[in-house]
């Protein structure tokens, strides 16, 4: 904190220095980052100014935490003439999000048994853990694989995952622009062609609950939100697919030497405008297609067992936004008075476009954007509304952010029942691996009430709504 | 010596030895005066070796072959087998030289885990191949009961250690050379995954940290696309450093 400079409500300064070629941004407050080993990733975000054609801030969110080359809770805006596109800026998981559907039923008047069931079904629907693949399912061939890497989201809802209006739900409409089937490796077609629609391991999850608590009426209402609604949140990103396209491009990076002269090699970027740099964005929208694809036909699933359980339409599981939260992205703002296009990288951080964006449905048009913080699978997630704040590129945090290592937790939750203790917390969860339940215990994360607080204050987005979590669905 | 592997959570019935007290027996001396043995140890013929084992449990044993009553996992050393058994051969002398019993069977390095009644064929049928680290060098005590006390203790380097990384897993990698860094890192995935084990390449002999990395995601790559891990990638993060006359690397594998 020693080097935090108090900038505005919730913000900090990370004043320039050395070869900086901008200042940093911290968002937060003094409480979220007394306990956390803060260092690390302060020094990542003095890396990340490092970087060719930087504009505005090297920023930080406050779920921030170590990443790889870039911090987790990363944002940064290159100018699209000079600057550098960075696969550490985007992380392993490409397009790793998150999609609310909500059910305009109470979660308190469902039955032991339907939870019990309903849980039960999307187990057996959606396919988690590592490696899951859908059962009976054959792998994509080529020319499927390649319409849904080019269209997005597009595809699987003409293919009956989904329904129409759910592309308006969802960022960039389901689709990144520009990606290529030639700039993807046969080992990544090969790495996803089985996993779509399927959850993963690690933090990723489908989970259902109950809007416990509406904080702005006015936003909720705009959405057709109650408390006491069911919601369905799933979390999960491109799978095998996006971490082999990550990897085939770091390897072409370092090989065409792009590492040279950076502070850490993990941060290898090459100039937008060259052959390699191109090549990595088409790759990386073709990834990102891939991850809208997945999580539509996740909720797909997920339909399909409230049809089974509760007799449900599909249209009764409605789709309220879907966001990226590891992606870069070229955005026109606002840079010294002149309207500029950039790419802006966010790693942990979901966009936070406020009202009147061009983008958004006419739905979000007078609210903003739906952005979606996933807490913990004890306490809550929440659901706030963007505000576009031009400091942080219009961006927000993407989760409540590890106070734990995995190693910890493990350690901490050895000989213990964890199943039992969640079930004692009122969430029944459901994993292939006790491992992953140990590893994402409660007491893993920080307090997501606490970080939520922080970009309201800083005015990023407001809270809209405080989702309780009671059924989990685990890799 | 103490030996460490990602044990199954479920085994098949049978008097379990706790993992607290599971490790490979080097020699059995039986009943003796500690008085003379401790004295003895001043002599005790120290390893070539400082730096500790990775290693397979690759098969299930049973000990005697008929009527059973020992259910143990073979332990596969790999390239370091003939270190070991040069060991072992060390050993044996200096307990022939204090007049020590030394068994005449072969020796055949294994880790007991069931004593007692149990059936056979459950055991073989649950088995698959683990990893293992088998490190410090101990003089135990049989204090009944499965439990044992370390009398005297010779340390060897772990060839891998866990460290904390807030969001994904890290380990401090050792060995004496690029090859034995591969293969210690390949251990530490294995710990993590043991699925991973049957998608290893023999011959492995990478020649820089950058080599190193990409067969370790050359791997990655090749159970995912089977079978499905558990990790990303093993990122590029950190450096080769010489440290106590070794090789030591910072893994991070991105999960």
């Amino acid at each position: 904190m020693s080097s935090l400079e108090k900038f505005k409500e919730g913000m900090f300064k990370l004043p320039k220095e050395g070869d900086m070629n901008v200042p940093g941004l911290v968002v937060g407050t003094e409480e979220l980052f007394a306990d956390m080993a803060i260092e690390k990733p302060l020094e990542q975000v003095r890396n990340v100014a490092k970087l060719k054609g930087i504009v505005g801030y090297s920023i930080a969110m406050p779920d921030i935490h170590w990443g790889y080359g870039f911090p987790i809770g990363g944002v940064a805006a290159m100018n699209v003439n000079d600057g550098v596109i960075s696969p550490g800026g985007v992380g392993y998981d490409i397009n790793c999000g998150v999609r609310l559907a909500i059910i305009s039923l109470p979660f308190k008047e469902f039955t032991e048994k339907q939870k019990n069931d309903l849980i039960k079904a999307i187990f057996k629907h959606v396919p988690s853990g590592v490696g899951k693949e859908r059962k009976g399912k054959k792998g994509l061939g080529d020319s499927d694989y390649k319409k849904m890497l080019i269209q997005g989201a597009k595809w699987s809802v003409e293919n009956g995952y989904g329904l129409e209006q759910d592309l308006e739900h969802t960022e960039s409409h389901g689709v990144i622009e520009g990606a290529s089937f030639n700039a993807i490796s046969p080992h990544a077609l090969d790495r996803g062609r089985k996993q779509v629609g399927t959850v993963g391991s690690g933090n990723h999850f489908v989970e259902i609950g109950e809007m416990q608590k509406i904080i702005s009426d006015e936003m909720a209402g705009a959405w057709n939100i109650n408390k006491g609604d069911t919601y369905v949140l799933i979390h999960s990103g491109s799978r095998g697919f996006g971490h082999q396209t990550c990897q085939d491009t770091l390897d072409e990076f370092m090989k065409q030497g792009f590492d040279k002269g950076l502070p850490d090699r993990q941060l290898v970027a090459a100039p937008i405008n060259s052959d390699a740099g191109k090549r990595y964005f088409e790759a990386m929208a073709a990834a990102a297609n891939y991850a809208f694809n997945n999580r539509q036909q996740i909720l797909h699933s997920v339909r399909e067992s409230f049809r089974e359980v509760l007799g449900l339409a599909p249209e009764e599981v409605r789709l309220i936004y879907d966001v990226c939260h590891n992606i870069a992205k070229f955005e026109t703002h606002e840079v010294e008075g002149k309207k500029q296009k950039l790419c802006v990288h966010r790693k942990g951080a979901t966009r936070s476009f406020g009202p009147g964006h061009p983008e958004l449905a006419p739905i979000f048009q007078k609210t903003g954007q739906p952005v979606l913080v996933p807490g913990d699978m004890g306490r809550a997630s929440y659901l706030l509304a963007g505000l576009g704040n031009p400091l942080t590129w219009s961006s927000c945090c993407h989760g409540a952010g590890r106070a734990r290592s995995r190693h910890q937790s493990k350690k901490a939750w050895k000989g213990k029942d964890a199943i039992q203790y969640m079930a004692d917390q009122g969430v029944a969860v459901q994993a292939n691996s006790r491992r992953t339940i140990v590893e994402e215990m409660p007491d893993a994360y920080k307090n997501v009430d606490e970080v939520v607080e922080s970009v309201d204050k800083a005015g990023l987005a407001k809270i809209v709504a405080r989702l309780k979590p009671h059924l989990v669905i685990k890799g | 010596m103490e030996s460490q592997a990602p044990w199954p959570e479920d085994l098949p019935k049978g008097r379990i030895i706790p993992e607290k007290s599971r490790h490979m027996t080097l020699a059995f001396l039986g009943n003796v005066d500690i008085d003379a043995l401790m004295e003895n140890l001043e002599e005790f013929p120290k390893p070539f070796f400082e730096l500790g084992f990775t290693a397979t449990l690759d098969k299930c044993l049973f000990f005697p072959e008929k009527r059973p009553r020992v259910a143990a996992w073979g332990v596969d050393f790999g390239r370091r087998q003939k270190e070991l058994e040069g060991f072992h051969r060390s050993l044996l002398e200096w307990m022939k030289r204090f007049d020590y019993p030394v068994e005449k069977r072969d020796y055949k390095p294994h880790i007991t885990i069931s004593r007692g009644k149990f059936k056979k064929k459950d055991w073989e049928d649950s088995f698959y191949p683990l990893p293992a680290t088998l490190t410090n060098i101990h003089l135990y005590e049989s204090l009944g009961h499965s439990e044992y006390r370390s009398l005297w203790e010779y340390p060897l380097f772990a060839p891998f250690t866990e460290v904390e990384h807030t969001a994904d897993i890290a380990f401090r990698i050792r060995g004496r050379s690029t090859s034995e860094i591969y293969e210690h890192a390949l251990a530490a995935l294995a710990f993590e995954s043991p699925d991973i084990l049957p998608f290893t390449e023999k011959g492995v002999t990478p020649a820089s940290l950058n080599e190193i990395i990409s067969s370790l995601n050359d791997l990655i790559l090749a159970a995912d696309s089977e079978i499905g891990v558990p990790f990303k990638a093993v990122s590029y993060h950190g450096d080769l450093s010489e440290k106590n006359h070794f090789l030591e690397w910072e893994m991070i594998v991105d999960v």
